[in-house]
């Protein structure tokens, strides 16, 4: 939750001092990487707050759906198909339900105090 | 594995704020993947534009000569000469000198098939008879095909040349004409042939899927007359400022 | 013994996906260009587009200037010898009639666009283009001194092609909506347009598209930006 926001926050402003950049080219393909990493970040807190933070199958979602939304949306364009729609659907969808299982978690727990 | 998670979690934020923060400076613009139909038609505007360009390229060109002689004129003749050869190239591209050349003729005739022996008692006479339509169609497609001149039956068209059905006459420059139409065009004699008889041409459905008469013959020379109605000034148009 | 045909079955339907999967890669290769991304691809030509788009304005603007400079010097030079200003002031009619010239005057505004809904099933007018050519047609046979279609001067050399998903008029790519301008009477222009069963009503109501015709008291129309050479035909000197 705070933890996961504060991190993102601190990340962006690393981010801005960095003086990173890549080809523009490949920003597509990042960006649909992102929005992977990001739906397992919601997911590893949604399964904190539930109490069944698994270490192995956080990271290897991170890296591995990360990897493979690129690869796909990589593929898409190189065969003329918009492959990367499907990454875009499935993990918007699972934000969307992880944020609201989230939410579910942290009003529970503030009720029952 | 029992790292605390809310660490584990926040230094992957972490990473995925530094990700986001690069991808934001780099100021992209909407990404869409691109399909190949979008690239293609892309490709063609841009060849279009250049060949433009290249039309563009050519007109500054000859432009910029003919300034470069009217500011070195010396003598009253010199002027002359080029006002003289200024009004026959305008003459010629307003269709205002007869002129000759290779090119095609083609002669478009209503179906003068009886039809009333058919069983078929669905026809319409308007699918034997010639249109004002056809005629601009054909027109339109020896064009495309660079055509330098047309005439239909002896009526030299130009930029004011109106082409309209008059009941049983087509009416061409004002004046009434009626079937066969003759149209000439001078122009590279292959290009024109392909433009009104190659398959999926309009020229070839009049011939062979409408039954109208459509015959055409390639020539090596040929006459097509001057425009020759009498020009007078223009009562509205008047050329912008600056130009006079 | 199965257990043989399914994986047989597997490799099988592996190669032809191979096969299938390369070929594709080679297709859009081929319309991509080899060692580039296809977004890369369409990024670039977006800007080659804009590039050549500002050149050819940049050139437009720069014959403009030459013609004006033209005109300059032969009306200061005619004007010493009444043979050369009447020579001088007779080209300038030819000139108007070829479409070199930029024209203004009253008239009408004729425009044809495709209805933005959904029910709209008859044809495009990218298929009946020959719509277009009957307006011309029927302004001039109302004296229309001069005519444009989406600021293409129509001349005696004017064509109207289709090319993949736009329209072509005098080599310049547009698309609709259509908007014809024509120098004349605007009384007589609008009436030939508008009257019962005319060209007006068989594209309003066959075709089914929105037409908006308006007259105008100031209309203006550009000129011709064309090069015309004459190839294959001669000038042939008259016989009287």
């Amino acid at each position: 939750m705070f933890f996961a926001l504060m991190g993102i926050l601190i990340g962006l402003v690393i981010g801005f001092i960095l003086p990173f950049t890549y080809n523009t080219a490949y920003s597509l393909y990042i960006s649909v990487a992102i929005l992977a990493c990001l739906d397992s970040v919601f997911g590893g807190v949604r399964a904190n707050l539930e109490k069944n933070f698994d270490l192995e199958i956080f990271i290897s979602g991170f890296f591995g759906n990360a990897t493979l939304a690129a690869f796909l949306a990589y593929l898409g364009d190189r065969l003329g198909v918009p492959l990367y729609y499907a990454a875009i659907f499935t993990f918007g969808n699972r934000l969307f339900e992880n944020f609201g299982q989230i939410r579910r978690s942290l009003l529970r727990k503030s009720k029952k105090k | 594995m029992n790292r605390e998670p809310k660490l584990i979690i926040m230094i992957f934020s972490l990473i995925v704020g530094i990700f986001l923060a690069i991808q934001f400076k780099g100021n992209v613009d909407m990404y869409v993947p691109a399909t190949l139909n979008s690239l293609q038609n892309k490709r063609i505007e841009l060849n279009i534009v250049k060949a433009e360009m290249e039309g563009l390229k050519e007109i500054i060109r000859e432009n910029e000569k003919k300034l470069d002689e009217l500011k070195n004129i010396s003598e009253e003749k010199e002027i002359l000469e080029i006002l003289e050869s200024d009004i026959k190239k305008n003459m010629e591209l307003a269709g205002i000198t007869n002129l000759e050349g290779p090119g095609i003729i083609i002669s478009m005739y209503d179906n003068d098939e009886i039809r009333l022996d058919d069983h078929n008692f669905d026809f319409n006479i308007n699918d034997d008879i010639i249109h004002d339509i056809d005629i601009l169609n054909i027109v339109n497609d020896l064009r495309i095909a660079g055509a330098e001149a047309i005439s239909i039956n002896n009526e030299r068209v130009v930029s004011t040349s109106d082409i309209k059905c008059g009941g049983p006459i087509i009416r061409i420059n004002g004046r009434s004409s009626g079937t066969p139409f003759i149209i000439k065009a001078i122009g590279d004699p292959v290009a024109l042939n392909a433009a009104v008889n190659a398959p999926n041409t309009y020229g070839d459905t009049l011939k062979n899927v409408l039954n109208k008469g459509f015959d055409t013959y390639t020539e090596d020379l040929i006459v097509i007359p001057k425009y020759d109605i009498p020009l007078n000034n223009f009562k509205y148009a008047k050329p912008l400022e600056g130009e006079e | 013994m199965s257990d043989r045909r399914d994986f047989l079955g597997m490799v099988l339907v592996s190669i032809i996906l191979g096969i299938i999967l390369s070929i594709q890669f080679k297709t859009v290769n081929k319309t991509v260009g080899d060692g580039i991304l296809p977004t890369q691809r369409a990024q670039q030509l977006a800007s080659d587009l804009k590039k050549a788009q500002s050149t050819r304005d940049a050139q437009s603007n720069r014959i403009d200037e030459l013609e004006k400079q033209i005109e300059y010097y032969e009306k200061t030079e005619s004007e010493k010898n009444i043979y050369a200003e009447r020579l001088h002031s007779d080209t300038m009619k030819y000139r108007i009639l070829a479409g070199y010239v930029d024209l203004e005057g009253p008239g009408i505004t004729l425009e044809i666009s495709e209805p933005s809904s959904e029910m709209f099933d008859g044809y495009e007018l990218i298929e009946q283009l020959d719509l277009i050519l009957q307006v011309v047609s029927v302004l001039n046979a109302a004296d229309a001194e001069a005519i444009s279609i989406n600021e293409q001067r129509y001349t005696s050399f004017t064509e109207i092609e289709r090319a993949a998903d736009h329209i072509e008029i005098n080599g310049v790519s547009t698309n609709t909506p259509i908007l014809i301008k024509a120098i004349g009477d605007p009384k007589t222009l609008e009436a030939a347009l508008s009257i019962k069963n005319g060209v007006v009503d068989v594209i309003r109501l066959l075709g089914g598209f929105n037409v908006q015709l308006k007259q105008e008291n100031i209309i203006k129309i550009p000129k011709s930006r064309r090069l015309q050479d004459f190839k294959f035909a001669e000038p042939l000197e008259e016989s009287n």
